[in-house]
C-alpha cells in the first residue's frame, strides 16, 4: 500500500529490530498525522511515542515477536502499546474515564456516546504480562492479595488497581456480574473493596428457546424470551442513570444511536478484515495482528475516533494485498480455527512458523463483532447484543458459533488454547470438541497457553506441529 | 542409484538412527547414542556411524528424515516430521492392525490413535510432569541398580505386592529409597513401579 509517498515493503514478518527500523523510516509528516485525542488540548501523535518502540523494548516480550511489516501494522501496534499513555493524557484533557469490567464490548458503546467520556477495560490489564517479560510482578501482587494460580491471568487487573502504576484510576467502574466469568467476579469483588466507585449490573444466564411466542431471535440466530431482553435493557437504563448521577453527564437516546452507528462502522470494517484474513489464500494478514484488530472492537483502544481510523487503515492495507494477490504466509498453511485469546503472543508466531494459519476465531467476545441492530430502541439493541455473549450461556452455544465459523472459513482443524486457571476452560473444551466433531470430520487440539514454563515450548511446538501434519496428511487422503 | 534412506530421531535423552535399503526393503544399519548436550553433533556422528556400518557414502543416500525433540537441529534433513507422524507411518507400514500407539519418550509420553486407514485420528501428550516418562523409568531403574531392560526382568520375579504412592519423579525416588532401606526386595519395587506406570499411561 502507498500512503502519502510511503510505500510498504513486500509483506513479510519481521523482528523488532527491523520493525523499529521501518518505523524510523516513516516520514515525520506521516507520524505526526496519526494522532489521538483529536480536538483536545492533549492531541498527540502516538506514532512518535517512545513508549512504543524504545523505552519498552528492554522490558517486553516484543523482542521475541515477529510483526507484519506494513505501515498499517506499525500504526496498529503503536496505538495498542500507547494505550496507558493515552489514558493518562485523556485525564489531563479533562475526559471522564469509565472502567468497564467483564461485559466485553457493550458498556463502552454507552460510554463513548458522550463526547466527554472515554472507556477502557481494566480487564485488559491481563494483557500487560503478554508484552512484559517482568510479568511476575503483577502476578505476585495478585497472589499476595489472595488470588493465586487458581484464577485466570485476568487477576492482574486487581494488581493494577492495587499498585496504581499502570492506567489512571477511573472515576467510575461498571462491572457486569451474574452469569459471566466467576474468576473475574472475584477480581471485581476485591476491587470494589478499594476506594473505587463501582456500579454493578446483572448479565443474566441466557436461556435459549425454540418457542416463537414472546421471544425474539438474536443476531446470532438464537431465540430468547422477551423478558430477558427487557431485563438487560432496564439494567442499561440504570447504568445510564448511574453515569448521570456520578459524572453529571447525560447520555441521550440520540447520542446512543450515534454511538451504535460508530460501533457498527468499526464492526463492519472488522468483519471485512476477518473475511479476508481468515478466508482468503494466500493469507493477507498474520494471525497476531488479526487478533489485535479484533480486540479493538471492545473499546476502540481508548479513543473511538482514532481506533476506528486505525482499523479502517488496516482494512485498506489488507484489501490492497488481496487485490494484488499478495499474502504473508505460505499458501499451503493449515487453516485452523482458534478458540480463546492467546495470553502468550509468541505462540501465534510459532503456530504460523510451523505451518498454520488462523481461519476463524472465537476469542470469547464474538458478540462485540456483531452488528448492533439500528432499527430498534438503542438500549434494547444493546441488550440484544449483550445477550449474544458467548460466555453467558451453554458451552454448546459457543460450540455452535465455532461451527458457524468453520463453515464460513472452511477451517481444517480447531485449536482450543486453554487459559490456565480460567474455570470455563476446564469443561468446555471437551464439549466444543464433541460438538465440532459431530458436525465436521476435522481434528481438534487442546493446548494450554501460556505454557507453565518456557521449557514446555518444545513440547507445545511438537503438539502444534503434529496437529498441522495430521491436517496436511488428511488433504492427501 | 540412491537406494538408501536414513531416519534419525533426536530425542531428549537419546539419538537413534536407522538406515534402510529401499531396494531390498531391509533395515541394514542402526545406531544409538545419548543425546548429550549437543544433539546436532550426536546426530552427525550417528549418521556417519550408519554409513560406516553399511559401507556406503552419503552419495548413496537418497533421503534423510529427522524427528524428535531436536528434529530441526541437523542441516542434512530432507524432511522434518514429528515423532507422532513417524510412529503412525511406521505402524501403518509394519503392523497395520495396530490402532493405538503408546510412546514413552524421554521427557513426554504420547498416546496416538489411528483410524482404519492408518491415519492419525487423535493424540494426547503429557506436558507438565515427568510422571510416566522415560526419564522416570531411568531414575527408578538407576536406584534399583539396573537399566530400563533389567527393570522389566526384575518385575517378572516379584513375590509380594508393595506400594509406591506417588508417581511424581522426585517423591517416588525418595519413596523407592525408603522401601530399599526397609529391605523391600528390588523385584517387588520394580513390579509396583511397572503397575503404577501402566496406571499412569492408561487412556
Amino acid at each position: 500500500m502507498i500512503y502519502k509517498n510511503f510505500k510498504d515493503k513486500h509483506p513479510e514478518k519481521v523482528d523488532l529490530n527491523e520493525f523499529s527500523r521501518i518505523h524510523r523510516e516513516i516520514p515525520d509528516e506521516i507520524k505526526k498525522g496519526f494522532t489521538a485525542l483529536k480536538g483536545t488540548t492533549e492531541e498527540y501523535s502516538y506514532m512518535a511515542s517512545p513508549a512504543c518502540f524504545s523505552e519498552l523494548e528492554g522490558d517486553t516480550r516484543l523482542s521475541s515477536l515477529k510483526f507484519d511489516n506494513s505501515l498499517a501494522s506499525i500504526r496498529l501496534w503503536s496505538m495498542l502499546l500507547s494505550e496507558e499513555q493515552r489514558l493518562h493524557k485523556s485525564r489531563k484533557a479533562g475526559k471522564r474515564i469509565i472502567g468497564a469490567m467483564k461485559d466485553l464490548g457493550t458498556i463502552p458503546v454507552i460510554a463513548y456516546a458522550h463526547p466527554e467520556i472515554i472507556s477502557f477495560y481494566p480487564d485488559g490489564a491481563w494483557w500487560i504480562p503478554c508484552v512484559m517479560e517482568m510479568n511476575a510482578g503483577l502476578l505476585k501482587i495478585a497472589d499476595g492479595a489472595g488470588l493465586g494460580e487458581e484464577y485466570c491471568p485476568a487477576r492482574v487487573a486487581l494488581s493494577a488497581f492495587l499498585n496504581r502504576a499502570h492506567f489512571p484510576m477511573p472515576e467510575l467502574l461498571i462491572g457486569a456480574v451474574g452469569s459471566c466469568c466467576d474468576d473475574f467476579s472475584a477480581v471485581m469483588s476485591r476491587i470494589s473493596r478499594t476506594d473505587m466507585k463501582v456500579s454493578w449490573w446483572e448479565l443474566p444466564y441466557r436461556r435459549e428457546t425454540d418457542s416463537k411466542i414472546n421471544t425474539t431471535e438474536l443476531s446470532t440466530g438464537i431465540r430468547v424470551e422477551n423478558h430477558l431482553i427487557d431485563f438487560v435493557e432496564e439494567q442499561f437504563k440504570t447504568i445510564i442513570q448511574e453515569i448521570k448521577n456520578h459524572l453529571g453527564l447525560e447520555i441521550t437516546d440520540e447520542m446512543l444511536t450515534e454511538s451504535i452507528k460508530n460501533a457498527n462502522r468499526l464492526r463492519k470494517s472488522l468483519a471485512n478484515i476477518r473475511d479476508m484474513a481468515y478466508g482468503i489464500t494466500p493469507a493477507p494478514l498474520p494471525s497476531l495482528e488479526a487478533q489485535i484488530c479484533e480486540m479493538f472492537a471492545l473499546h476502540y483502544c481508548s479513543d473511538m475516533e482514532e481506533g476506528i481510523d486505525v482499523i479502517e487503515f488496516v482494512e485498506q492495507m489488507v484489501i490492497d494485498r488481496v487485490e494484488n494477490n499478495i499474502g504473508i504466509l505460505p499458501e499451503d498453511n493449515a487453516k485452523i480455527l482458534w478458540v480463546n485469546p492467546v495470553a502468550d503472543l509468541r505462540i501465534m508466531n510459532i503456530f504460523e512458523d510451523l505451518g498454520g494459519r488462523v481461519a476463524g476465531s472465537e476469542y470469547l467476545f464474538s458478540h462485540s463483532l456483531t452488528q448492533i441492530p439500528e432499527d430498534t430502541h438503542p438500549t434494547k439493541a444493546l441488550a440484544m447484543i449483550a445477550l449474544c455473549d458467548p460466555m453467558i450461556g451453554s458451552s454448546r452455544y459457543r460450540a455452535k458459533l465455532i461451527c458457524d465459523e468453520i463453515e464460513k472459513y472452511d477451517s481444517e482443524g480447531v485449536l482450543i488454547s486453554d487459559i490456565p486457571g480460567a474455570s470455563h476452560c476446564a469443561t468446555e473444551g471437551h464439549i466444543i470438541k464433541e460438538e465440532v466433531q459431530k458436525r465436521f470430520d476435522i481434528p481438534v487440539l487442546n493446548i494450554t497457553i501460556p505454557p507453565l514454563a518456557d521449557s514446555s515450548l518444545g513440547q507445545l511446538s511438537t503438539r502444534i506441529s503434529a496437529f498441522i501434519e495430521i491436517i496436511k496428511a488428511r488433504r492427501e487422503k | 542409484m540412491k537406494n538408501f534412506v536414513v531416519g534419525i530421531d533426536l530425542g531428549s535423552r537419546a539419538v537413534k538412527g536407522t538406515l534402510i535399503d529401499t531396494s531390498k526393503k531391509k533395515l541394514v544399519a542402526r545406531s544409538f547414542a545419548d543425546a548429550g548436550t549437543n544433539p546436532k553433533c550426536v546426530a552427525e556422528s550417528i549418521y556417519s556411524d550408519l554409513l560406516e556400518k553399511a559401507r556406503i557414502t552419503k552419495c548413496d543416500v537418497g533421503f534423510v528424515t529427522t524427528t524428535g525433540y531436536g528434529r530441526y537441529s541437523p542441516d542434512f534433513s530432507d524432511k522434518i516430521a514429528t515423532e507422532i507422524t513417524c510412529h503412525a507411518l511406521g505402524v501403518k507400514t509394519l503392523i497395520p492392525d495396530v490402532k493405538t500407539i503408546i510412546d514413552i519418550g524421554g521427557q513426554d509420553s504420547k498416546a496416538i490413535f489411528l483410524d482404519d486407514h492408518g491415519q492419525i485420528k487423535d493424540f494426547i501428550m503429557n506436558d507438565r510432569c515427568a510422571a510416566g516418562t522415560g526419564r522416570f523409568f531411568e531414575v527408578v531403574s538407576k536406584i534399583l541398580e539396573t537399566d530400563s531392560h533389567g527393570i522389566a526382568e526384575l518385575a517378572m520375579k516379584a513375590g509380594n505386592q508393595t506400594e509406591i504412592s506417588s508417581m511424581c519423579v522426585v517423591f517416588a525416588e525418595s519413596e523407592v529409597i525408603g522401601l530399599l532401606a526397609k529391605d523391600t526386595p528390588r523385584e517387588d519395587i520394580a513390579a509396583e513401579f511397572m503397575l503404577q506406570l501402566q496406571e499412569e499411561l492408561q487412556v
